[in-house]
């Protein structure tokens, strides 16, 4: 039996979060992919492990089947228990183990969700409201600002290395284009835009490092062929 | 010229805090259950001093909480969950409220931290704004998210069936982080700036989510989070 069950979704960029650990630590994982426009991520045995009905959900079969939800925590979850090079994440004594928390408490609060509205007024908001768009594209360009300040002097967000804190943001960094790109609404108004390399040099150079290393761009290049076979 | 160094006061912990805000005052709970002293400089959002030089370079969001630790080296977090957690870590060694790192459970309070961070705060936030603070009114944007305000209360409510706390059968920082924004629910869904012609969803929160009202209230009775809520009365009176 593979180590594990992971509850996904094929173009959502959250469940594909935990896949780059799982693929960094060369742990093998069975995915069963919702539909959504089904519903099937409400569905009684989801609903079971997750009472929140969304995606990722990880079951860990070498842990009693072990279920946990939010993606971030499994990223914790998933390195304090299989990372023990800590190759990709820190020990919980090391002096910047807290930072890391803080830096994936801010991917989760602060980009993902953020992104995330961004995108639903863009695509599927019934009604175009482009003063909400804006709103969201404008949070999202103070967002890479930060990281752009974080970055100036740093290749990684903690200990100088690359950690699961990095990993974090790349899901959802990687659909910015999108997410600034045309919706499914005709705005009059003039609309923020994103030049992301222009406009956050470090970031976007941190965001190609992250997207180059093999386990994150194997993780991308699977949710594009899961896609197509939608 | 701001001095770099942060000029040196009696407690141990300086606290980077708003007075209305309800993130920052979630670290003000974990800080009086553990009987930790701290200091609070407020910000006056109406004139941006989050965003001042000397916050800026302890916390490059320029938003609150920032925690500063002087009895480790002025380590400086932002992140109110994160906060929570570094603060029981280092504070709570008898893990009154908290979850040792070997615990069976302490990726669940993780979860509950992120589900938290995520579903909880920034959502109840853009109700918030919606309702309080958005230019224009935009019923469908103040439907959306009380819809979900309430899909999430409703997941609460089910994970609350059978328990008393979210993890571990006791009061963690897990449960105390949901408290701040849960204490702002009336006035989120109460008039706000706007006048609307839509019917918008309401609430009443002790009658469609009993268990979960009833668990909020638990907690609103612990004195330390009773004592954290006044303290905020109180200055916002000021």
């Amino acid at each position: 039996m593979v180590h594990f069950t992971l509850f996904s979704h094929k173009g959502g960029p959250n469940p594909w979060r935990p896949v780059i650990a799982l693929k960094e630590l060369n742990l093998s994982y069975e995915t069963v992919f919702y539909e959504f426009s089904k519903n099937e991520q409400k569905n009684e045995q989801h609903l079971a492990y997750n009472p929140n009905g969304r995606v990722p959900t990880l079951v860990d079969h070498q842990n009693n089947d072990y279920a946990i939800w939010e993606s971030d925590a499994i990223l914790a979850y998933l390195t304090d228990r299989y990372d023990k090079e800590r190759k990709i994440s820190l020990p919980h004594d090391h002096p910047d183990y807290h930072h890391l928390l803080q830096y994936l408490f801010f991917q989760s609060s602060g980009q993902g969700v953020i992104w995330g509205q961004a995108s639903w007024f863009n695509f599927y908001h019934p009604e175009p409201v482009a003063s909400a768009v804006t709103r969201y594209r404008n949070e999202i360009k103070r967002v890479l600002g930060v990281l752009e300040t974080i970055l100036q002097d740093k290749d990684y967000l903690v200990a100088g290395k690359y950690t699961i804190a990095d990993a974090s943001f790349v899901n959802w960094n990687a659909l910015v284009p999108y997410i600034f790109g045309p919706g499914k609404h005709e705005f009059k108004e003039e609309l923020p835009q994103l030049d992301f390399e222009k406009e956050f040099p470090k970031t976007y150079a941190w965001h190609q490092r992250l997207v180059e290393r093999p386990a994150v761009a194997a993780t991308l290049k699977e949710r594009e062929q899961a896609i197509q076979q939608l």
